[in-house]
C-alpha cells in the first residue's frame, strides 16, 4: 500500500517545492519582504554613486573657451539695447523681432522665420495619448485667428565649415517679444553673443541651430510646433498660408519692411533644416535681487513620463560648471523633508554603521555623514516625485517626445551687484564648452544611463539599484494573494470534512460555490475597473458642464460617486441574480486576491512606463491592499486602524515630497488633473486605474460582512 | 662543353652557399600603423606621424615606410587646424606636411591589410608602394599604437588583433626569409602582453606599459581640444631629437631612457629572441637606414662588402677572363652573391681546376666520377 502511493504521487519537483512552501509561510515572508523593501529604499541615498563621464568622446573642457570678455560685453550690450526697445509700447513685438534679424544678418547665418498656430485649449479633444499638444487648426482656415495671434519663432542656423552637415545641436532662448524682463533680455543678449561666437568657430562638426522660441503661449508648444515641423513636415496637412499674397501680408504685419522685402527671396519664410538634432540646450537666465555667494545654475532634465536625457549631458554641464567655471550646480530638492528628525536619525545610524564597517574592514565605505545622507535623500525624493509626475520640468521635454537628449539650463545670477558681465563669461564658457563637448561626439549619446534618479548633482542612483526596493515590495503582492487563495481552499476543505459524511451530495456543491465566488469577484474587478475608466475619461465632460475649476471639480467628484454607487447596486443585483446570498461577504477572499493581482498587474506594467510613479504607488497600495480585512472580522478594527494609519502616513509621505504649499484646494487638484492630461501623462491613468479601483475595492471589503 | 662546365661551376657555389649561414643587413624598412579612429583618438595619429618623422629623418627613405592611419585627424572638421596634425601644444612641428605618404588609410587599416602586409600575401593589384618588399637581410621597425588590453590591438571601432596572431604572422615572415631583424615597438594599454607569444628569433619587443598597467596620453593641447600625444612615444621622440644619423647611441639606451615616474607606466622589453647584446646595437639599426657603403672603382665591380667577398670577386674575375667571357649575367649576379663567405681553401680548389681542366679533360673527369659513382652504388649494394 505504502508503495503505491508513493509511485501514484507525481516525482516532486524543487520550484513548486519552494513555492508551496514559501505560500504556506506567506505573512511573516511578506512582512520581511516589506521591511526589506523599505530599508533599501531608505538605503538609496547612501547607494547613490558618484557620477562620471561615460563617454571618451566627450572630453569636456579639453579646450580653452574662446568666449572672451568682449563677448560677453558685446552679450550685455545685446540685452541694453533689447531692454531699450521695451520703451516701444504701441508695437514692440514687431520691434524686437527687427532687431533680433538685424543681428542674424549681421552674423551672416542662414535664418527664418517660423510662425504656428497657438495651442488648444485643454481637453478640447480626446488626443490623450498623443504627447504633442495639439494646435488649433481647423480655424485658420476661416480666418478665425488673427495673425497677430500666431506665435513667431525666430531660427537661425551656422552650417559647420566642414562638417558633415548630419547632424546638428540646438540652442534654445525662449523669448516673449510682447513682455520681457531685463533677465530674459541678458540671456537673449547672451544666446546671440555666442551665436555671433559660434559663427566664427572652426571647430563645428555639427551644425548649430539658435531657436528664439516665441513663449507667448508658453515656451514648450513653441518649440514643440517647431521640432514637429522639422520633423513631421507634413503632419499639419499643409502649409500655414494658401498663396504667396496672404504669406507676405502676414509678414509685413509682423515686421518691418526692410525685411519683409527678403521674402522676395524667399529666404524668411522658408523652413531650413539641418540635420538629426543630436543634442538640445535650453538656456535660461534668472535675476536676483540682491547679493548671491556666487551665481550658481539648475538643472531640470525630467522629461515626460519620467524619460531622462542620458546621464552624460548632465555630467558635462555639472563638470563644466564645477571644474571650470567654479560655478555650483544645484538641483531642485525637498527642503521639506531636510527638518525630519526621523531622517537624520536615519543618516546618523548610517553614519556609525559606516565606522563600525570601515573598523572592520578599510575596504568597506559606505558610510556617509548623516547631513550628505539627508541632503541626498531630500534630492533623490525631489527627483523620484518629479519623474513619478511624469509631466516635463521644462522646455527640453518637447525634445524628449523625438528621443533626443536635451536639458534646461536655468543660471541665477546677481543682477544689481554689476557682476553681469562676469557671470555672463562664465555662463558663455558654460555653454560654449558644452557644445563643444557634444560637438566631438561621433554617435547618439548611450554610454551613459537613462534609467537613473538624481540624488545630487554628481550623485546618482541607477536602475540597477533602485529596482530592488520596487522588487521587493511587489512580490509580496502575488505572494499574498496566493496565500489568500490557498487559506480560502483549505477552509473550504476542511468545512467539507467536518460536515457530517452523511451529507455527500453536498461535496461538488462547495467546488461550484467557490466557482462563483471567483467569477463574482473577478467581476466585481471587472466592473470597478470599467467605473475607474469611465471616471478617467470624464474631466472634458466636466470641463465643458462647468466654469470653475471648483465646480468642475465638483462634478466630477459627484459623478464619480454616483457611479461608483450605481455600481455597486448593479453588482448586488447580478449576485441576486446568480443566487449568491450575502455575496461580498462570501467572497470576500477571492475578491482580496483579485484585488492583490490588480495591483500588481497595475503596478508591474506602469514600473516600464514610469518607474518613479510605479515606485511611489507601491508604497500606498501595498499596506492599503494587505489590511484590507472585513470589519466585523475579528482584528478586523485593529487592522483597518493599521492600515488607515499606513495610508495616511504613506500618502503624507508622498504628498509632502512634492507641495511646498501644504493647503490642497480643490482648484489645484484641477489645475493638475489638467496638466496631467495635456502633457498624456501616464500616472494620471496609473492613479486613476489601479489606484483608484483598488481603494474602491479595498473599502468594499472593509464593509462586507463576512461569513461566520 | 660551355654547359657541362656550368653544371659544375654552379654545383660548387651551392655547396659553397651552404655554408654560409646567415646574410648581413641590406636594408631598413619601418611599419607604422595607427590603429585608432575618432577624434578623441588624435594623439594615436600623432604618435605614429611623430615616429615617421624621425625614422626618416634618420635616413630610412619613403618607399621603404608602410604608414599605416586608420582615420584621418587634419581633415577632422574638429580640428582647429586643417590639414594640420601636431605633437606639441606649442605647435611647432606640422607632422602632416606636404611630403607625407599614408600607405593604407582609414577604412583600409584592418587586422587583415596589416597580417597581409606583414607577410606579403598580397593581391596581385596591389601596388609595390603598399608592400614589405624586404628580404633576408632587413631590418624592420614595427610600430603599433591604439587600444590594446591583454593579448590583443583593437583595429578601428571593430575588430582587434591577438598576440597569437601576431607572433604567428612575425614566425610566417621569418620564414619566408623577409627580415634578419625585427623590433616590435608597441605604444597601448598593457602593451608588454601583445608580444608576449612571440617565439621566433630574431625578434626584439618594446612595449609602454606591463600587463595591468595603462599607457596615458602626455598633454593636452587646449587649443585643439585633445589630448596630442601619447607618453611613451613623447619620451621615445625626446631621446631620438638629440640624435642624428651617425649617433652610437644604443637600443640599451634607448630602453633605459624611459622613467615609469613620468611615463605612469613601466616599459618593458622583451630580448630573449634577440642574438645580438643591446648594448652593441645602435638605435640607426632600426629607427634609420645607416649602410655600410664602400667605393668602388669601377660602376660594374659589384659590392665589396667585406674582405673575404672582395677575393671571391677577384678569383672570379680572373677565372671569367680564363673562359674566354662565355660566362652570362645571371651567372655572374649568382655567383656575386653566393661567393660572399666563400674560404681561402674553396676558392683555391676552384681556381685550380679552371685553371687545370680544358675541354675533353673535364669530360674526361666527368665520365671517370660517373664509372667510379656507379661501381661504388655496385659496391655498396653488394656488400
Amino acid at each position: 500500500m505504502v508503495e503505491s502511493s508513493k509511485s501514484d504521487r507525481p516525482p516532486e519537483r524543487l520550484l513548486p517545492k519552494l513555492a508551496a512552501l514559501a505560500v504556506r509561510h506567506a505573512d511573516p515572508l511578506v512582512a520581511i519582504l516589506c521591511v526589506a523593501g523599505l530599508v533599501a529604499l531608505l538605503l538609496l541615498p547612501s547607494l547613490a554613486k558618484n557620477t562620471y563621464i561615460s563617454e571618451n568622446a566627450l572630453i569636456p573642457g579639453s579646450a580653452s573657451p574662446k568666449f572672451a570678455i568682449r563677448d560677453a560685453m558685446n552679450a550685455a550690450q545685446f540685452a541694453r539695447d533689447l531692454q531699450a526697445l521695451r520703451q516701444n509700447v504701441t508695437d514692440r513685438p514687431r520691434v524686437v523681432r527687427s532687431f533680433l534679424i538685424n543681428h542674424l544678418v549681421a552674423i551672416n547665418a542662414d535664418f527664418y522665420v517660423h510662425a504656428f498656430y497657438p495651442p488648444e485649449p485643454p481637453f478640447s479633444s480626446l488626443n490623450f495619448f498623443s504627447s504633442h499638444p495639439s494646435y488649433l487648426r481647423s480655424s485658420v482656415e476661416t480666418n478665425e485667428i488673427p495673425p497677430e495671434n500666431l506665435g513667431v519663432n525666430i531660427a537661425g542656423i551656422i552650417r559647420a565649415p566642414r562638417g558633415e552637415g548630419i547632424e546638428v545641436i540646438v540652442l534654445v532662448t525662449p523669448f516673449d517679444a510682447e513682455s520681457f524682463t531685463d533677465a530674459d533680455a541678458v540671456s537673449l543678449g547672451l544666446s546671440l553673443s555666442l551665436f555671433q561666437l559660434l559663427s566664427k568657430s572652426p571647430w563645428l562638426a555639427k551644425d548649430i541651430v539658435l531657436l528664439i522660441a516665441d513663449s507667448r503661449y508658453s515656451a514648450h508648444s513653441a518649440v514643440s510646433a517647431w521640432l514637429k515641423e522639422y520633423y513631421e513636415p507634413f503632419s499639419f496637412g499643409g502649409p500655414l498660408f494658401h498663396g504667396s499674397t496672404s504669406q507676405q501680408e502676414f509678414y509685413a504685419r509682423i515686421m518691418d519692411a526692410p525685411f519683409a522685402s527678403l521674402l522676395k527671396e524667399s529666404t524668411l519664410a522658408d523652413f531650413k533644416r539641418a540635420g538629426v538634432i543630436s543634442a538640445g540646450l535650453v538656456f535660461d537666465m534668472q535675476g536676483v535681487q540682491g547679493r548671491l555667494l556666487s551665481d550658481f545654475l539648475t538643472v531640470h532634465a525630467e522629461g515626460p513620463n519620467g524619460q531622462m536625457p542620458n546621464l552624460d549631458l548632465i555630467n558635462v554641464i555639472n563638470n563644466l560648471a564645477v571644474y571650470r567655471e567654479g560655478l555650483q550646480m544645484k538641483l531642485d530638492m525637498a527642503t521639506n523633508i531636510l527638518e525630519w528628525a526621523w531622517l537624520g536619525i536615519i543618516g546618523q545610524i548610517l553614519e556609525t554603521l559606516g565606522h563600525f564597517a570601515a573598523m572592520i574592514n578599510e575596504g568597506w565605505k559606505f558610510g556617509s555623514p548623516a547631513f550628505e545622507y539627508v541632503q541626498g535623500a531630500a534630492t533623490l525624493a525631489r527627483s523620484v516625485m518629479l519623474q513619478a509626475f511624469g509631466v516635463p520640468t521644462g522646455v527640453h521635454g518637447a525634445f524628449r517626445d523625438y528621443q533626443i537628449d536635451a536639458v534646461t539650463v536655468i543660471m541665477t545670477f546677481a543682477q544689481a551687484h554689476g557682476g553681469q558681465v562676469g557671470s555672463l563669461l562664465k555662463f558663455g564658457r558654460l555653454v560654449e564648452g558644452t557644445i563643444r563637448s557634444v560637438n566631438n561626439l561621433l554617435e547618439k549619446f548611450h554610454q551613459s544611463f537613462f534609467l537613473y534618479f538624481l540624488a545630487g548633482p554628481s550623485r546618482f542612483v541607477s536602475v540597477g539599484i533602485y529596482t530592488i526596493p520596487l522588487m521587493l515590495l511587489l512580490v509580496t503582492l502575488p505572494l499574498k494573494a496566493a496565500a489568500v487563495c490557498v487559506q480560502r481552499t483549505e477552509c473550504s476543505a476542511q468545512a467539507t470534512e467536518t460536515s457530517s459524511p452523511l451529507q455527500a451530495s453536498s461535496i461538488p456543491v462547495l467546488p461550484a460555490r467557490n466557482f462563483t465566488n471567483w467569477l463574482f469577484a473577478v467581476l466585481t474587478v471587472c466592473v470597478i475597473e470599467l467605473w475607474a475608466l469611465t471616471v478617467t475619461i470624464f474631466p472634458p465632460i466636466a470641463n465643458y458642464l462647468a466654469d470653475t475649476s471648483e465646480l468642475k471639480v465638483t462634478v466630477w467628484g459627484a459623478y464619480s460617486s454616483l457611479s461608483c454607487l450605481l455600481c455597486f447596486m448593479v453588482l448586488v443585483w447580478v449576485s441576486k441574480l446568480l443566487g449568491i446570498p450575502n455575496s461580498f461577504g462570501s467572497s470576500w477572499t477571492s475578491l482580496k486576491a483579485s484585488t492583490l493581482g490588480l495591483a500588481t498587474i497595475g503596478v508591474g506594467i506602469m514600473s516600464p512606463i514610469n518607474f518613479a510613479a510605479a515606485l511611489a504607488g507601491v508604497i500606498v497600495l501595498v499596506p492599503m491592499c494587505f489590511l484590507a480585512c472585513p470589519f466585523r472580522k475579528q482584528k478586523g478594527m485593529f487592522q483597518f486602524f493599521l492600515g488607515l494609519a499606513l495610508c495616511l502616513f504613506c500618502t503624507l509621505l508622498v504628498s509632502l515630497f512634492y507641495t511646498e504649499q501644504p493647503k490642497l484646494t480643490l482648484a489645484m487638484l484641477w489645475e493638475w488633473v489638467e496638466c496631467q492630461w495635456k502633457w498624456g501623462s501616464a500616472t494620471y491613468l496609473y492613479l486613476s486605474l489601479v489606484h483608484l479601483p483598488c481603494s474602491v475595492l479595498s473599502m468594499i471589503l472593509l464593509v462586507c460582512n463576512p461569513d461566520k | 662543353m660551355v654547359p657541362l662546365r656550368l653544371v659544375l661551376f654552379l654545383f660548387l657555389v651551392k655547396s659553397v652557399q651552404t655554408v654560409c649561414c646567415s646574410s648581413l643587413h641590406t636594408n631598413n624598412w619601418a611599419v607604422l600603423v595607427c590603429t585608432s579612429r575618432f577624434w578623441f583618438n588624435y594623439r594615436h595619429m600623432a604618435n605614429t606621424l611623430s615616429l615617421y618623422r624621425t625614422v626618416k629623418r634618420l635616413g630610412i627613405p619613403d618607399n621603404r615606410i608602410i604608414l599605416m592611419l586608420a582615420d584621418d585627424m587634419a581633415c577632422n572638421s574638429r580640428n582647429s587646424y586643417p590639414a594640420q596634425v601636431f605633437n606639441n601644444e606649442n605647435h611647432q612641428i606640422n607632422l602632416y606636411g606636404d611630403n607625407v605618404e599614408v600607405d593604407y588609410r582609414g577604412y583600409e587599416v584592418t587586422v587583415e591589410n596589416f597580417l597581409r602586409v606583414l607577410t606579403g600575401r598580397h593581391d596581385s593589384a596591389v601596388p609595390r608602394s603598399k608592400r614589405l618588399l624586404s628580404d633576408e637581410g632587413s631590418h624592420i621597425l614595427l610600430y603599433m599604437t591604439g587600444h590594446g588590453g591583454d593579448q590583443f590591438l583593437k583595429f578601428q571601432d571593430s575588430e582587434e588583433i591577438q598576440s597569437h596572431d601576431l607572433a604567428d604572422a612575425i614566425e610566417q615572415m621569418r620564414e619566408k626569409k623577409r627580415f634578419k631583424e625585427l623590433l616590435i615597438m608597441v605604444d597601448t594599454c598593457q602593451a608588454a602582453t601583445l608580444y608576449a607569444q612571440l617565439y621566433s628569433p630574431g625578434v626584439l619587443a618594446i612595449g609602454s606599459s606591463r600587463k595591468g598597467q595603462n599607457s596615458y596620453s602626455h598633454h593636452l593641447d587646449s587649443e585643439v581640444g585633445v589630448s596630442v600625444v601619447d607618453r611613451f612615444t613623447y619620451y621615445t621622440l625626446a631621446f631620438f631629437e638629440n640624435l642624428d644619423i651617425y649617433s652610437n647611441a644604443s637600443l640599451i639606451s634607448l630602453f633605459q631612457s624611459y622613467n615609469p615616474a613620468l611615463l605612469m607606466s613601466h616599459a618593458d622589453y622583451r630580448q630573449d629572441l634577440f642574438p645580438r647584446a643591446l648594448n652593441e646595437v645602435p638605435v640607426t639599426n632600426f629607427f634609420g637606414s645607416v649602410m655600410e657603403i664602400v667605393h668602388t672603382d669601377s660602376a660594374f665591380e659589384g659590392f665589396k662588402g667585406s674582405k673575404h667577398r672582395e677575393m671571391a670577386c677577384s678569383a672570379y674575375s680572373i677565372s671569367s677572363k680564363e673562359c674566354n667571357n662565355a660566362v652570362d649575367t645571371g651567372m655572374a649576379s649568382n655567383s656575386e652573391k653566393s661567393s660572399q663567405g666563400l674560404e681561402n681553401v674553396s676558392v683555391g680548389i676552384f681556381e685550380w681546376l679552371l685553371h687545370n681542366l680544358d675541354d675533353e679533360s673535364a669530360d674526361r673527369v666527368v665520365s671517370i666520377g660517373l664509372v667510379g659513382l656507379v661501381a661504388m652504388v655496385i659496391l655498396s649494394s653488394c656488400l
